[in-house]
């Protein structure tokens, strides 16, 4: 009568299963292959080879002794010159990152939820900028800054200074500003991203149940678009701090950062060995603030 | 009306201004390289006393300039070429078809991005010096290719999570076999996001400098050129290139659009 | 809603699943079963979600395999066959058309796989679009149609395809429901007058009654009952069926009698007693008795005592709904949904006491 019923009638059949576990898991390693290859040789080798380097020492001219030691980090660690430039890039690598958090985070809201039909129109703009020539961009900051730049200039016709500030350029701020400018656009790009996923109806509701305009936004936006502002502070604090271009066009005497001196030790053949653990002592402080902020993540989240 | 409601209307306002005033400090240096471009002084300060094409004269003129501007496509093509085909290979596997280990095979395919292009640089300077590589646009790309690989996948990554698997299954219904269904849907489907990650590889490459100070040899890529260029001496001609970096920047971004936004949401 | 089921099983079986499973890693989604489906009927997969009713729909299309059992369609097997070689077609309950495609691109999508030739693709792909009343809208974008727009120009991808049997999965659940009740009437057209065999799942037990000339209700991977809307309503077999279909009502009792073919309910709160059913029931055993809402009628208590199948409660709750009037009726602490016809009928306001009578052979018992 064809009615169904739920008890078996029948011996039942061999399950039938598809051959599909071994072949997929070729093809998924073939199709990786390339990748894999490429990484390891581009990046892993390199990266390896520049470790092992770190532990050698320098014969003067490029050349190396064979036999592993720690001098070189311990040089890296204990004499003064690096410390100052050390210090200097968590100094403007910590305010720098922070300082572009804080301004990029308005405008990644403002384009997130205040713009319909002209985010696009401002998101291809921002990347403009971003795409316009990291050197031109140091050396546009030079004409800025500079005692005939634009700020001396317009700041001396309005009246208010007597003769150019030499402050401006060639100093630490100008590192701190140039570097948060070059981070700016990156920043909103990530934190639009994570605001993407934030449901606009969440801040209303906040605005509902009490929250004033400022705090409405934060109480929500914040935790929930953290994943955003830690992978902002993480990236801005590694580009900014290893950054070795910009004290060396704008920073002067006082605005060098530890990027500069790692980069001369392998391009004026110096000391390698000495460059290559300045680099890793570097990397190993990127580790912690990362996991600083990881930690930090978590806590804010719940 | 009490103090605290209008602050609240005006924090509204407050807020356009904000906005306002950051993106003309976005712009300023690029506004000011315009600028300075077409000025006919050869000195960098206001005010601008003239206005003359000579920069741009002197920079078409240049072979330096214009040999940097081929190495800079050539390395942006050919790193655009390799990273396209591997990442997208990497890409499509890892969305598609997922599998223990996924994440961390993603993790390991983004970490390059999360080193500064100073180590990347010197490792791969290290390594071409150890395996007596003489350096050239060759390593230059190579650098290039590690770089630019991230940022590709992650950007494709994110489209591709967008693409419902339910069209490959009503194509599948529909009659079509598996050939049949990658060429008339799945492909369609992919390839702007595939194309508008490319570009984001070739805007990468284009605009490079810290791994390739390292990697370079005789050749310059254009970056470099400017780079030498300022050292030397104020050179006007500096934000005349700069200038045409932002128009050939503008450029690619518009042409990317019709890829960026969604055709197909 | 064409007859019972007797005429259909003429027919020759259009769907056959024997012993047909569908074990996961973590759960059995279907645990096996047998369905048979007659060439032209329209069978309705009803149930919540998760019991297994899209997963079935899957294997019969042959996007998912059975772990165990065969599919026939007409007679041959198919279970080996991929989805794309099998004579069925699906609409799914999302939009699944091709965003890079016209309309008419999208329905001529099957046709022109099979290398139909440019003219009759042409024709099949507008046969379907009048069929499903769009036939200007060929050379639309699929991204600007409406949610109605779009599963109709879905429903003309499947049928171009020329399917002898039609799987619709749920295609209806996301569209307002004056749509919904617009598309119900015109698939139900067209299952008329094209006289293809529809396979249609829905947790929706008002689309499922209304549609289908048969109804499997399934729960939990397992069928519950088979049969056309009328007798399911009349005569559920288990209580989640009751239930499912939206009877309210439905009690644990125990027998305390069963002679003279009748039955003694206790434990309701209402004097049952119940013609005996056909299942051999005796003294002791529990029993599950459903009364379905719209069977009670509902009067002002009145001074006289109640009679044989009477008794007096007070009105707890009172809804109305246009032409029905839904009470919540409380008799000896529990509480009896009651559907009356509004008309011009009085309306009790709660705390009234009324009398609730009913017909003893509209009363169901299943086994407990």
């Amino acid at each position: 009568m064809g009615i169904g019923q739920s008890v078996l009638t029948k011996p039942r059949r061999p399950a039938r299963r598809r051959m599909r576990g071994a072949g997929a898991r070729r093809g998924i390693l073939l199709l990786l292959l390339p990748l894999g290859v490429a990484l390891s040789l581009g990046f892993v080798l390199p990266l390896v080879l520049l470790f092992v380097k770190s532990f050698q020492t320098s014969l003067g001219y490029g050349q190396v002794s064979g036999h592993l030691t720690f001098s070189a980090y311990v040089t890296a660690v204990t004499s003064p010159l690096y410390r100052t430039v050390a210090l200097n890039a968590l100094e403007i690598g910590g305010i720098g990152t922070v300082l572009t958090l804080l301004l990029s985070f308005p405008l990644a809201y403002f384009i997130r939820f205040r713009l319909r039909r002209a985010q696009h129109t401002i998101l291809l703009l921002i990347m403009i900028s971003l795409f316009a020539g990291y050197i031109v961009k140091i050396y546009a900051w030079t004409t800025i800054l500079g005692t005939y730049g634009l700020i001396n200039t317009a700041l001396a016709q309005i009246g208010l200074i007597d003769h150019p500030l030499s402050v401006l350029l060639f100093s630490k701020i100008a590192v701190l500003i140039v570097v948060t400018y070059l981070s700016i656009p990156v920043s909103t790009l990530i934190l639009v991203g994570a605001m993407q996923n934030v449901d606009r109806g969440l801040i209303e509701n906040a605005r509902d149940l009490g929250a004033g305009g400022i705090r409405a936004v934060t109480s929500v936006l914040v935790p929930l678009s953290s994943t955003g502002i830690v992978a902002s502070l993480a990236y801005g604090f590694v580009v900014i701090s290893g950054d070795y271009i910009t004290p060396q066009l704008v920073g002067g005497t006082t605005g060098q950062m530890i990027g500069v001196p790692i980069s001369d030790q392998f391009l004026n053949i110096g000391d390698q060995p000495l460059g290559s653990a300045l680099s890793f002592l570097m990397l190993a402080v990127f580790a912690l603030v990362y996991f600083g902020l990881t930690r930090l993540e978590r806590f804010k989240g719940v | 009306m009490n103090p605290l409601t209008r602050l609240r209307r005006r924090g509204f306002g407050l807020l356009h201004i904000y906005v306002g005033l950051l993106l003309v400090f976005l712009f300023l240096p690029l506004v000011v390289l315009i600028v300075f471009s077409f000025s006919s002084s050869g000195q960098l300060r206001f005010p601008i006393t003239g206005l003359s094409l000579r920069w741009y004269r002197e920079v078409f003129a240049n072979s330096t300039v214009t040999d940097g501007i081929v190495a800079s496509l050539t390395v942006a093509a050919v790193t655009g070429a390799v990273v396209t085909v591997i990442g997208t290979m990497a890409a499509m596997v890892v969305n598609r078809y997922p599998f223990r280990g996924a994440s961390v095979v993603s993790g390991v395919i983004l970490a390059p991005a999360a080193l500064p292009g100073l180590v990347i640089g010197i490792a791969l300077l290290n390594f071409f010096g150890d395996l007596h590589v003489t350096l050239s646009l060759l390593t230059v790309t190579v650098g290039h290719i590690i770089y630019t690989l991230p940022y590709f996948y992650l950007v494709l990554s994110a489209r591709l999570r967008k693409f419902d698997p339910m069209l490959e299954e009503a194509a599948t219904d529909l009659g079509a076999g598996p050939v049949q269904r990658f060429r008339k849907v799945t492909a369609p489907l992919i390839a702007p996001a595939i194309i508008a990650s490319a570009f984001v590889v070739l805007a990468l490459s284009w605009d490079e400098f810290q791994i390739t100070f390292f990697t370079i040899g005789d050749q310059s890529t254009l970056p470099l050129v400017i780079w030498s260029r300022a050292r030397l001496s104020i050179d006007p001609s500096v934000n005349a290139i700069g200038t045409l970096m932002v128009a050939g920047s503008l450029l690619v971004v518009i042409f990317t659009r019709r890829f960026i936004t969604e055709s197909y949401s | 809603m064409t007859g019972t089921g007797a005429e259909a099983t003429q027919r020759p079986a259009a769907v056959t699943l024997d012993s047909v499973s569908k074990r996961f890693a973590t759960q059995t989604a279907v645990h096996p079963l047998d369905l048979t489906v007659s060439e032209s009927e329209f069978v309705a997969l009803l149930g919540p979600s998760g019991c297994g009713k899209t997963t079935l729909l899957r294997i019969i299309a042959g996007l998912d395999s059975p772990s165990s059992g065969t599919v026939s369609i007409f007679g041959t097997d198919m279970t080996d066959r991929p989805a794309n070689k099998r004579p069925v077609n699906l609409v799914f309950q999302r939009v699944t058309l091709f965003p890079h495609l016209t309309v008419a691109e999208n329905v001529g999508f099957g046709p022109r796989l099979r290398r139909l030739g440019q003219q009759q693709a042409a024709d099949k792909v507008r046969a379907a679009l009048e069929l499903v009343r769009l036939p200007e809208f060929g050379d639309r974008r699929v991204t600007q149609l409406s949610g109605g727009q779009a599963q109709r120009v879905a429903l003309a991808r499947a049928i171009a395809n020329d399917p002898k049997v039609l799987l619709l999965d749920e295609p209806l659940s996301a569209l307002d429901l004056e749509i919904r009740r617009q598309l119900q009437a015109e698939l139900k057209d067209i299952h008329r007058r094209l006289g293809l065999t529809f396979v249609y799942v829905t947790h929706d037990q008002e689309e499922a009654m209304s549609m289908a000339d048969r109804v499997v209700v399934m729960n939990d991977g397992r069928i519950e009952q088979v049969g056309s809307p009328v007798q399911i309503y009349r005569q559920p077999r288990s209580p989640f069926v009751a239930r499912f279909l939206g009877m309210s009502n439905v009690v644990e009792a125990t027998v305390t009698s069963a002679a003279d073919g009748h039955l003694d309910l206790d434990g309701t709160g209402l004097p049952l007693r119940v013609p005996a059913p056909p299942q051999a029931l005796a003294a002791g055993q529990r029993v599950i008795a459903v009364i379905r809402p719209d069977c009670f009628e509902i009067t002002r208590a009145a001074d006289d005592p109640p009679s044989a199948a009477e008794v007096t409660g007070t009105v707890a709750d009172v809804r109305f709904i246009g032409s029905l009037v839904q009470y919540l009726v409380t008799v000896a602490g529990r509480k009896w949904q009651v559907s009356a016809r509004a008309g011009s009928a009085e309306i009790f306001p709660e705390g009234t006491s009324v009398c609730l009578s009913w017909r003893p052979d509209e009363v169901i018992v299943m086994n407990g």
